[in-house]
């Protein structure tokens, strides 16, 4: 195949920001065309290499291209859009319910998401998985969190000599279970991203909300049931502002799924996640004034951007590369 | 023809672009992207110009919309190409298209008719 039509798909490829299996598919039927258009050409007794550059420009632009096909296609149908909001649903009514507090039951309810994420995954990437994904490592990184004691004890034993220093086997454990959440949310990322940014954002949409949450919960007393049952009040004041604003996310994530159009796409995700931070934060820490408020607010701007940094560093997905023949 | 008669709006051309693919998919059985882009410009004797690429997403949507089915099928070169023919609701849109068509072509050419200079 010419270069210059190689790049040309590159281009388009690169612009895509679809599925493997479907890119390949495009791709595939875009080099079929400008193969027959070649031949069409230069059976007209054009030299081959004006009858690349008349291929490639009767075409039209590459990223025109690419944007009118993302619009075609990502579309997803309602079946997956309900798919996609079901774990933010899930979530919505173990809080509705207060059943977050025992922990088989938020254990189940994490594994199955879990499961049905790795399922999705290892068929293909569909349009409702990247919800699932991001639910499905929120367990790792309460577990993350809520294990820090040891090292808050031997951080303040060696800079304060408070108190007495964790065991060093604990320490070990911990930098184990550190570097194994570091290593799967970092690979989830860069994984996702190299598809499409705007799904890596899709991913975090529920953290920051949720780590607020979290953080002000360990903070008033403990993650279970017994330790929390002399803040029930409180907490179920929480529960109730933590499920409708899963309800949210999962509208959110429904409409996500069905907007062809990225820029809508994108403006709906971080508007979503930075209001809904913001107000969550106002909402269990009180009133911060307007200050903070702002800082908080571009600090979540920042946050469901970052993967658009991600993505202009990491690499195209190697799954999306079609054999094209030379 | 005149040089000026030769031009037209291309919002014409894409609000009718979904018709075109339809009544070629329709008169053709089973067809594939390249084959219909040929078809049109050698029909209008090159009359409809449109970048080639802009087909594809459109013969995408025809088929999100049930009105046109897909289908991979093997080159003996070992390429695949996609082959578009069309569905049952495809052929009543077309339908409904040609006659909604023919009745304001025909409106329109017995208002205006052409000027004598």
């Amino acid at each position: 195949m010419q270069p210059e039509v190689r790049l040309y798909l590159d281009e388009v490829r690169t612009h895509l920001h679809l599925d493997p299996r479907t890119e390949r598919r495009v791709i595939s039927e875009l080099h079929t065309h400008f193969q027959e258009k070649l031949i069409d050409l230069e059976d007209q007794g054009m030299p081959r290499a004006e009858a690349t550059r008349e291929a490639l420009s009767s075409f039209g632009d590459a990223r025109s291209i690419a944007r009118m096909m993302y619009e075609a296609y990502s579309g997803g149908s309602w079946t997956e859009a309900l798919i996609g909001c079901q774990p933010h649903l899930i979530v919505a009514a173990l809080f509705a319910t207060h059943v977050w507090r025992y922990p088989l039951l938020l254990g189940t309810a994490f594994a199955a998401i879990a499961i049905i994420a790795l399922l999705g995954w290892r068929s293909g990437s569909p349009n409702w998985l990247y919800s699932w994904v991001g639910y499905a490592v929120v367990p790792l990184l309460i577990t993350s969190y809520m294990s820090m004691d040891p090292m808050t004890r031997t951080v303040s034993f060696l800079v304060q000599g408070v108190g007495t220093p964790a065991p060093l086997w604990q320490l070990a454990a911990l930098a184990a279970l550190f570097a194994v959440t570091i290593w799967v949310l970092a690979s989830t990322a860069v994984t996702v991203a190299r598809r499409d940014w705007i799904l890596v954002s899709l991913m975090l949409l529920p953290l920051p909300v949720l780590g607020i949450w979290i953080i002000s919960v360990t903070q008033s007393s403990g993650f279970f049931l017994n330790a929390l049952q002399r803040l029930e009040v409180r907490f179920s004041r929480w529960d109730s502002a933590m499920a409708y604003f899963c309800v949210v996310l999962g509208v959110t994530t429904a409409l996500f799924v069905r907007i062809r159009q990225r820029a809508f796409k994108a403006v709906a995700l971080i508007a979503v996640g930075i209001v809904g931070g913001a107000v969550a934060a106002t909402s269990i820490w009180g009133d911060m004034g307007l200050f903070k408020l702002i800082a908080i607010s571009l600090c979540l701007l920042l946050f469901f951007t970052i993967p658009l940094f991600l993505h202009a560093l990491v690499d195209r997905d190697p799954r999306s590369e079609t054999p094209l023949p030379s | 023809m005149a040089e000026g008669s030769r031009e037209y709006n291309p919002d014409l051309l894409r609000g009718n672009t979904d018709s075109l693919l339809l009544f070629l998919i329709n008169e053709r059985g089973q067809t594939y992207g390249y084959r219909l882009i040929k078809e049109i410009a050698e029909r209008s004797k090159g009359y409809f110009r449109f970048k080639e690429g802009t087909v594809y997403p459109a013969l995408r949507k025809l088929e999100n919309d049930g009105l046109i089915q897909g289908e991979w099928k093997k080159l003996p070169n070992g390429q695949e190409r996609r082959y578009y023919s069309m569905t049952e609701a495809g052929r009543e849109l077309l339908r409904q298209k040609l006659a909604m068509w023919q009745s304001f072509a025909s409106a329109m050419a017995l208002v205006m008719k052409p000027m004598e200079l």
